[in-house]
């Protein structure tokens, strides 16, 4: 007790001396009050907002398919324009198991995921090889060859018109889904909160910081040792696993899927909504989608035709005023407030 | 003394250009070698062949007795063979502590630990700590890396090689932009490498090159021109003779 940091062996000094810095890295890592702020707002939305829970299920699973891109488009640094096949192989996947008899809800998700994942997985080894506009174009080449196979397949997907007599079974054998979509939208933030929690763990790991040393220095990763590419299809692969999840999630909650989830422009909006809402800090997708879903409903209200002339102003205000998108700007938001804060009291 | 880093007829062609021509370089256990020549001399062509950036038309090259010619990049770094880069190669938006710990994982294999916490891995921020309080480093571990001033960044440049634990380590240029009396740290950083470490100095500062080198290769046009000690190179009327202007000063 009584030793200095002297006499004391050579390893326990270290400990007393960097303990410090590990401390800081856990207080970085730990979770900070706007976070259960956050996580509070959709139990709140639940008993004040009813009638709009349709709508907020759909800010849920968008979030998840955009928490799945921002994995690789905000931590590994793969530009995507393709995501969307996993989104629409998964929701494919739960709604022909269902529509087949296999209405069971949760376990239609791990399935569609696990699909999802093996697409992700074959496909990582082609999306690897290049740069950034070879990856566009790979990723937009899969996803519209998929598009065009399911509107082939009518015998099996239905074509153009969907997929019809989709029956996803009560979840755990108590919850039906009801026509309030109250049970969907609990379902939906439950499944959102847990692979939150996931993606969360996956980018505080050092795995994690691998995948940031990727998107930040590719060279010095080799330098540094680190088998890039086999780095890179592992994100790609859970990235599409969870992106599986999210289209399943919106066949089940809505009990119908067509061609709409695999088209070029559900690539572009879960791309749009990261990108709006933050790539790389982990809330920006769910934030992205709240915002872009949320201005849609309302900005269609006043003008029908041209809502997405107002999305593209405040789009492009966005990414020339705030490079962070909506939550880069409330982190400068803080930080000012918090040096005006000083500067008044002393 | 063994051999830590070996090419046998290292060979490589730019088209007609032979940029490396039959180069047979040793690098003994423990050495403080540099590597010098004029500009275009192929000097980080080499550096790129051993590394694994380039793959060399002929030739071998050999790490502690392993044949590394055709291993990736990422694999002769866990076979002990680690470089820091002319130009910064850092993390711009990492902070020095991160950056570090991130190296140090790679080296401890536990990078491929998705469901793991780096907060938690309190052996591997402890090396990492301990490393930048060797290289000074420690008072702006938490700021990130674009930030710091330019001799700090060449030095974390030197920690991030450091963390690999090599056995053989290249420096390519390590004094490249630092202004002139800024040094003094890192001459005292490449002073402090453990000797154990066999350093290859790539370098154009003959200050630090006869300061630092116990033995000295001078490469012309792709080809080893002369090899010896500091005071038999200096003396060499051919390298006189190429280094006309910095042999008079150094």
């Amino acid at each position: 007790m009584g030793s200095s940091p002297t006499n004391a062996p050579a390893g326990v000094a270290h400990r007393i001396r960097y303990e410090g810095e590990a401390e800081y890295l856990r207080a970085a890592a730990s979770w900070r009050v706007p976070e259960f702020v956050f996580w509070l707002l959709p139990i709140a939305a639940y008993f004040l907002l009813p009638r709009q829970l349709v709508l907020l299920s759909r800010v849920a699973v968008m979030g998840l398919f955009a928490l799945s891109l921002d994995l690789i488009l905000g931590y590994a640094g793969i530009i995507s324009l393709g995501h969307a096949a996993f989104f629409g192989l998964g929701g494919y996947t739960a709604g022909l198991l269902a529509q087949h008899g296999y209405g069971e809800p949760i376990s239609g998700l791990v399935i569609s995921g696990f699909v999802a994942a093996i697409l992700g997985f074959a496909t990582s080894f082609l999306v690897m090889r290049g740069a950034d506009l070879t990856r566009l174009m790979v990723t937009l080449g899969i996803c519209l060859m998929l598009m065009e196979a399911a509107n082939k397949m009518r015998w099996l997907t239905g074509g153009a018109d969907g997929l019809q007599g989709i029956a996803v079974s009560p979840i755990l054998g108590i919850w039906t889904f009801d026509l309030f979509g109250r049970t969907a939208y609990v379902y939906s933030m439950i499944v959102l909160f847990l692979v939150f929690l996931l993606v969360r763990r996956i980018i505080r790991s050092p795995y994690g910081l691998a995948l940031r040393g990727i998107k930040e220095n590719e060279r010095r990763m080799h330098a540094i040792g680190t088998p890039v590419a086999r780095r890179l299809v592992v994100a790609y692969t859970i990235a599409a696993a969870l992106a599986g999840i999210s289209g399943a999630l919106l066949t089940e909650t809505t009990q119908f899927v067509s061609l709409d989830v695999l088209s070029f422009d559900k690539s572009a909006e879960v791309m749009l909504m990261v990108v709006l809402g933050g790539a790389g800090t982990l809330y920006g997708g769910i934030i992205g989608a709240l915002f872009l879903i949320v201005a849609q409903y309302l900005l269609s209200g006043i003008s029908p035709q041209y809502w997405q002339f107002w999305v593209g102003i405040a789009f492009i205000a966005l990414v020339f005023l705030a490079r962070g998108g909506l939550v880069g700007l409330a982190k400068e938001g803080v930080t000012w407030l918090g040096r005006r804060g000083r500067s008044t009291s002393s | 003394m063994a051999a830590a880093l070996e090419t046998r007829n290292l060979m490589k062609l730019f088209g007609a250009l032979a940029v490396a021509n039959k180069v047979s370089l040793t690098v003994e256990e423990g050495a403080r070698h540099a590597l010098i020549g004029p500009n275009g001399a192929g000097k980080t062509t080499l550096v790129n062949l051993l590394t694994g950036v380039l793959v060399p038309n002929g030739g071998r090259v050999i790490l502690n007795g392993v044949d590394i010619t055709d291993e990736p990049q990422y694999r002769r770094v866990s076979l002990g063979l680690a470089r820091t880069f002319q130009v910064n190669q850092l993390f711009p938006n990492m902070t020095p502590l991160e950056s570090v710990a991130l190296s140090v994982a790679q080296r401890r294999g536990a990078t491929a630990r998705w469901w793991s916490r780096l907060a938690k891995s309190s052996e591997t921020i402890d090396e990492a700590a301990e490393l930048l309080d060797r290289l000074h480093l420690l008072d702006c571990a938490h700021e990130p890396s674009r930030t710091l001033p330019y001799g700090r960044q060449r030095m974390l440049e030197i920690a991030l090689a450091l963390s690999a634990r090599p056995r053989v380590l290249l420096l390519d240029e390590p004094a490249a932009g630092v202004p002139e009396g800024e040094g003094v740290e890192l001459y005292d950083a490449l002073a402090d490498l453990p000797s154990s470490v066999a350093v290859l100095l790539i370098e154009h500062d003959m200050d630090l090159v006869f300061r630092f080198a116990r033995r000295i290769t001078v490469l012309v046009s792709g080809s080893i021109l002369v090899e010896g000690p500091p005071e038999v190179i200096s003396a060499d009327p051919r390298v006189r003779e190429v280094y006309l202007g910095e042999a008079t000063h150094g």
